[in-house]
């Protein structure tokens, strides 16, 4: 029987895809074998269900520093702390500011969030990642804040005129005096709330695909595409010449 | 915490001030680190697993009463590899603080129970009268029993994990409470003879959703985080 080329590209792209390269198990790059081999040891979606289900992916972080500095934290070495804050604070304020629009409420969540993650060091998993962690913590804090103030939140009025104000070295800074930076944030607010979610932690809160899926809760495929259809409608809103990281750059 | 009030009157801070109250914060709040958290944890699931064994053993523990000894190994090295399953799944966290998320812990908390129900009805069935009706035993002694082996590992796991699921308390404590109502089905297992299918559902599968549910509870009142306990 003939195959179509058409057809036999597609089955061929199937079972690439189908296949899940050595490296998202945790494997590493440096088990000394080539990729192919390593493709062809990877197993199937079942196989990498159930590594997933039993083992957690392990770290693809886009923070190290943090993570080392959570661990030596964790193990008892308070002078981390400082580490640890150096570390990750920047991007939490960057991201708390995008969601609460009030510089001093945002620093109330860091200092909130930060007090939490002390209080629950001794329960932080050896080798995991810190930056989702500490974004779940800071955003149930601002949930519960917000049900108890009736804070104002952006998403609820659409209120675009208000600005973060901070000296902090975050996007923003940069988006304010710009009509850009207006334009990027009516669009977000715009999006239905899993793309917005994913889009705020990954260009706002700077996190990697892995770790905006473990915030989630969902799997990193689900969070590529819920990217891929905000991109979409950002650039749609942009210009087609536009895409949002390049927006993001010029903003920058 | 006193921060809250004051910082809604002020101005912004400047960055050093803001990590300079912080670490201020944090030093005036001791905390436990791993080890002594490891120990503790350590120290509370030994001690209600040893009243959950007490419990077993003063309720007669492992009984054999006429089955054959096949029909009992069997049941429980089925139950046993399900139940190990769904431990590893549930109770442990894998690489990363936060709980496992809902696309990987629902089918295994949805699918072990039915798979120890599936396992008990396939293996039983090979035996002529394993699974004959007990009209004098309905199901509530297992049932009781079932229970009463799984509330003291599961307000221990609550205990030992408290305040560390930011993202979906409630699902973790559902999973905690699944987990345990299988390793307590696995006993039950041991200690009961009958095989009838509605006897089945009372007094052994009812357990484990009971002990989810009150996981369930549980988990969303103390797993969560929770802003009021930094003021306390």
């Amino acid at each position: 029987m003939r195959v179509p080329p058409q057809t036999a590209f597609a089955m061929a792209s199937l079972v690439k895809n189908s296949l899940v390269p050595w490296s998202e198990f945790g494997g590493g790059a440096s088990d000394g074998r080539s990729a192919d081999a390593r493709d062809c040891h990877a197993g199937t979606k079942a196989w990498r269900f159930a590594y997933s289900a039993l083992v957690q992916p392990g770290r693809d972080s886009s923070n190290p520093i943090a993570d080392a500095a959570m661990d030596r934290y964790a193990d008892g070495d308070d002078l981390a702390f400082s580490d640890l804050y150096d570390a990750i604070v920047p991007r939490l304020l960057a991201y708390l500011l995008r969601k609460v629009r009030d510089a001093s409420r945002a620093e109330d969540l860091v200092q909130q969030t930060m007090l939490q993650v002390h209080c629950a060091r001794g329960r932080f998993v050896r080798g995991s990642r810190v930056t989702p962690w500490v974004f779940a913590i800071a955003t149930r804090l601002f949930l519960d804040i917000a049900r108890r103030r009736k804070l104002e939140v952006l998403s609820d009025d659409g209120d675009t005129s208000r600005e973060p104000e901070s000296d902090w070295p975050c996007p923003d800074a940069a988006i304010e005096t710009k009509e850009l930076g207006a334009l990027v944030r009516a669009e977000v607010e715009q999006l239905s709330a899993p793309q917005k979610e994913a889009f705020e932690l990954v260009y706002f809160g700077q996190m990697n695909h892995a770790e905006a899926a473990e915030h989630l809760g969902v799997t990193v495929a689900s969070v590529k595409l819920r990217l891929h259809r905000a991109n979409r409608v950002m650039r749609n809103a942009l210009g087609e010449s536009r895409s949002p990281g390049e927006a993001e750059e010029e903003m920058a | 915490m006193s921060g809250s009030a004051e910082t809604t009157q002020r101005d912004q801070m400047s960055p050093a001030d803001l990590k300079a109250r912080v670490m201020a914060q944090v030093a005036a709040r001791p905390s436990p680190d791993r080890r002594t958290i490891a120990r503790e944890t350590a120290v509370l699931i030994a001690a209600s697993w040893a009243l959950a064994i007490a419990v077993f053993l003063y309720a007669g523990g492992a009984r054999v009463m006429g089955r054959p000894i096949s029909l009992v190994l069997g049941t429980v090295v089925g139950t046993a590899l399900a139940t190990a399953v769904i431990v590893v799944v549930a109770l442990f966290r894998g690489h990363s603080t936060l709980s496992r998320p809902p696309h990987i812990l629902i089918p295994f908390l949805l699918g072990s129970p039915v798979a120890i129900f599936l396992w008990k009805i396939s293996w039983s069935w090979q035996f002529a009268g394993a699974m004959d009706a007990w009209t004098t035993r309905p199901g509530f002694r297992c049932l009781k029993l079932g229970l009463a082996l799984g509330v003291a590992p599961l307000l221990a796991f609550v205990v030992a994990r408290r305040s560390s699921a930011p993202t979906r308390p409630a699902l973790a404590g559902f999973a905690a409470g699944i987990a345990i109502g299988c390793v307590s089905a696995l006993l039950t297992d041991l200690w009961c003879p009958v095989g009838y299918v509605p006897h089945l559902f009372l007094g052994h599968m009812l357990p484990i959703v009971i002990l989810g549910g009150l996981g369930a509870l549980l988990g969303r009142r103390f797993l969560g985080v929770d802003p009021e306990s930094q003021r306390r």
